[in-house]
């Protein structure tokens, strides 16, 4: 058998081609009409919409973010802009690495306990969202190795999808550099007060009875 | 406009004979002008060349199951009616996915809309005395057009049940286009598809005996029957042996359905003639192929049959249903060719143009979507071809593919032989790739489970009901306006003049003089990308082509193991047949 192809085609996308918003019944929305010509009928006038995620009246929702660092096999990108970041008191339980955000009129009460971090929002490849507390420097203005290159980390991962290792022999992280990956990521509509609310929901420190507090004290 | 807005609406059905593979040989007709409550009652020795109801633009034509009343007029050289209105059709529109309690017959759709019809014992009575041989007598022709009134009056009742629904331009609009299709499927099935009868007379007489010569000859790679029977223990042995992952079913036994085995044959392709030879033993009739005394295989299209409104023709009655291998039996008659016609990748194509996915739609574009796949995702360099990554390439069709049938990472995995972890990144990079496409089709399906329905472009139906099958949900719009733009196609070639003898799935085969086929593949394939871009709002599909000149018959590489095992089965068994006769 022969074989032979269509020429390439060279028509240009159109980026607005996709059908507009109309409501949540398509079909009451009828275009204009057009004469009912058999042979040459202009069938654009008979199209249906074929939008259904615009119409549907379904939307994802984002009902809880975690409030770690990210895994180490997990690329994800940094929120630029500080409007999606924040210093904040975070005390953080060793045992299971959960964070918990301090309301800053506990400070001295608890300063023990707990230490400022920079609240940064990222996102994975899978649109996951996060917020990742890394230390600030401590009242005496050090910070560890590992805080420091966390920071360097998240820098480099408002431009780049990074990932991060441990480097136990260097005492700090190796940052991964994704080279390839030239996706940008996908931020949920959704604002940092938002985000952050969703991440410390469930663990808010607001007085010195907080279960938590009164555990680490020997209380209860 | 309205349908009363017509000048005429003529209400028609013709009774007619039709013999296997043969045209229809029309007997009576009623036709019914509603306005004017006009009917003409004519037997066939009453009519003449011209048709007497008007079919001008100013007309509509209505009847159920409009494409065999496109044949008769066919078959009485009368030309087609410009405006046809389908009630079959427009009832399947309005029912498509609903369990209705008396099917999607005229009498069904009678009783959905509270009418009563004919009785059905009384319809199945009349049809035989139609079908009877010889000269009907005067009282026998008066029951039969009384029969044939009886249908016209029950078609005239639905139209007025159904009428409300065509009060707007463009619902009225979208049936008649899908008038416009039946009259396609008139041509295409008048038309027929060419067959080597002479050589399906020797299959069918040998056919018995070139069962159990198949399943030696196929089966020494296997070692899986038992004289004729196909024994499972010997087959997972088989699985084993060479190391082939298989579904299997609750009971731990291996699943050996159709589907299965194709989806197998897709990463084990030495299964194919076990899969064709399991086919042939099993469900294969070959007596049924319906091929008339010209050398054409005529069979029912029965269009708007399927849940995506394609055609679901007969599996034994029409060729392309039968085995892949039996395709070999399609050969051009001498002076001519055929044309196989089909979209390239035309479900990622539809998919790119209705979810909006630029990426998508640009690898599309770039002719090869499985290597801009992998491109997009980073797999390869920028510069890749399809000769320096073809294994990396394989796999992003794999995944691509696998994407379209809805597979899971398991499913995957044993096609690109690969653990599933390595899959499940595939299908990750997919997601990641076309984003815009996957919330797409979130939106379908999220759609469709909230407001239960589903269309197409130009508004086919799929009603939401009972159990739903989310796959199928979210593959509907590629599949159901798959089906619209060949349904475009087949009314744009066969206006033009084209000769199309077969729309199978994605592709059209055509009929051309020899010295006319390229002219023609090219015509086809313009009209196809002009289809397309009818359908897609502008985006244009490619389509490639494969032509088959007479004397040389059809194939299809998946069947050609197959067919060869058969033809040289066949000859040794002649030439044998023929010793014992000579030594006799």
């Amino acid at each position: 058998m022969l074989k032979k192809s269509s020429p390439p085609i060279s028509s240009e996308i159109n980026p607005n081609q996709r059908d507009l918003d109309l409501g949540d019944d398509l079909t009451m929305h009828a275009l204009e009409p057009a004469p009912l010509l058999a042979g040459n009928i202009d069938l654009t006038a008979y199209r249906l919409p074929q939008n259904f995620n615009a119409v549907g009246g379904v939307k994802k929702l984002i009902t809880s973010v975690p409030g770690r660092k990210p895994g180490t096999q997990t690329y994800f990108r940094v929120r630029p802009g500080d409007e999606w970041r924040m210093e904040a008191l975070i005390l953080q339980l060793k045992e299971d690495g959960e964070s918990y955000f301090v309301m800053p009129q506990l400070a001295f009460e608890l300063a023990s306990e707990c230490r400022p971090k920079m609240l940064y929002t990222y996102v994975d490849r899978d649109g996951n969202l996060g917020i990742w507390p890394i230390n600030l420097p401590g009242e005496d203005g050090r910070l560890d190795a590992w805080s420091q290159s966390a920071h360097t980390a998240a820098a480099h991962a408002e431009e780049r999808w990074v990932r991060l290792l441990a480097n136990r022999h260097v005492g700090a992280y190796d940052v991964i550099e994704a080279t390839n990956l030239a996706e940008e990521p996908k931020w949920p509509e959704m604002d940092f007060k938002k985000v952050l609310s969703l991440a410390f929901k469930e663990r808010l420190i607001t007085s010195m009875s907080h279960p938590i507090v009164r555990r680490l004290r020997g209380e209860i | 406009m309205t349908v009363d807005d017509f000048k005429t609406v003529w209400v028609v059905d013709f009774e007619f004979k039709a013999a296997p593979g043969e045209r229809p040989e029309p007997v009576c007709l009623v036709a019914h002008e509603v306005h004017t409550g006009q009917t003409l009652h004519l037997w066939k020795d009453q009519w003449g060349a011209v048709c007497p109801y008007d079919i001008g633009p100013d007309s509509v034509m209505v009847a159920f199951y409009a494409s065999a009343e496109m044949g008769c007029h066919l078959a009485l050289n009368w030309p087609l009616p410009t405006n046809v209105l389908d009630l079959y059709a427009e009832f399947r529109v309005e029912t498509n996915g609903r369990t209705l309690a008396h099917g999607n017959g005229l009498l069904g759709a009678l009783a959905y809309y509270g009418q009563q019809g004919i009785a059905a014992m009384e319809k199945d009575a009349m049809r035989q005395l139609i079908l009877s041989e010889g000269e009907r007598t005067a009282a026998e022709r008066l029951s039969i057009l009384k029969y044939c009134e009886s249908d016209v009056t029950a078609t005239s009742k639905l139209l007025v049940a159904m009428n409300a629904l065509f009060l707007g331009d463009q619902r009225l609009g979208q049936a008649l286009l899908r008038g416009r299709y039946a009259k396609a499927v008139g041509r295409i099935e008048d038309a027929g598809i060419p067959i080597d009868r002479e050589l399906l007379g020797r299959l069918r007489l040998h056919w018995s005996s070139l069962q159990d010569l198949l399943i030696a000859r196929v089966d020494e790679h296997y070692e899986v029957y038992d004289g004729r029977s196909f024994r499972i223990a010997r087959f997972v042995d088989y699985l084993n042996r060479y190391n082939i992952a298989w579904p299997t079913l609750a009971s731990g036994r291996p699943a050996l359905d159709d589907e299965t085995f194709s989806e197998q044959c897709k990463s084990f392709p030495q299964l194919r003639p076990l899969k064709e030879l399991r086919q042939a033993m099993g469900q294969l009739r070959l007596s049924e192929l319906a091929v008339g005394d010209d050398n054409r295989n005529r069979a029912m299209l029965s269009m708007f049959s399927a849940k995506t409104g394609r055609n679901q023709p007969s599996t034994s009655k029409f060729v392309f249903g039968l085995s892949t291998w039996l395709r070999g039996l399609i050969r051009p008659t001498p002076g001519f060719g055929l044309a196989y016609v089909d979209w390239s990748q035309q479900e990622f194509g539809i998919a790119a143009a209705l979810s909006g996915d630029i990426k998508m739609m640009q690898a599309y574009q770039s002719g090869d979507p499985y290597l801009a796949f992998a491109k997009q995702a980073g797999a390869v360099p920028a510069d890749a071809t399809k000769a320096s990554h073809g294994p990396q390439r394989d796999q992003f069709k794999a995944a691509t593919l696998a994407v379209q049938y809805g597979m899971l990472e398991e499913s995957l995995a044993r096609r690109i032989q690969q653990p599933p972890a390595y899959a499940r990144e595939l299908l990750k990079m997919h997601r990641r790739t076309y984003a815009t496409f996957w919330e797409w089709s979130e939106g379908v399906l999220d759609y469709a489970l909230t407001h239960r329905k589903l269309w197409t472009v130009f508004g086919w139906m799929f009603h939401v009901e009972g159990k739903v099958n989310g796959r199928s949900l979210r593959n509907f719009p590629m599949q159901a306006n798959g089906a619209e733009m060949l349904r475009l196609a087949c009314c744009l070639a066969t206006e033009a003049g084209i000769r199309v003898v077969a729309p199978i799935h994605d592709a059209v085969l055509i009929e051309a003089p020899l010295n006319e086929l390229e002219a023609k593949t090219a015509e086809m394939q313009e009209l196809m990308k002009q289809a397309s871009i009818m359908v897609l709002s502008g985006f244009a599909l490619r389509s490639d082509a494969k032509l088959i000149l007479a004397p040389y018959r059809y194939s299809d590489e998946r069947g050609e193991v197959m067919w060869t095992t058969v033809q040289q089965l066949l000859a040794e068994l002649q030439s044998s047949t023929e010793a014992l006769e000579v030594s006799a």
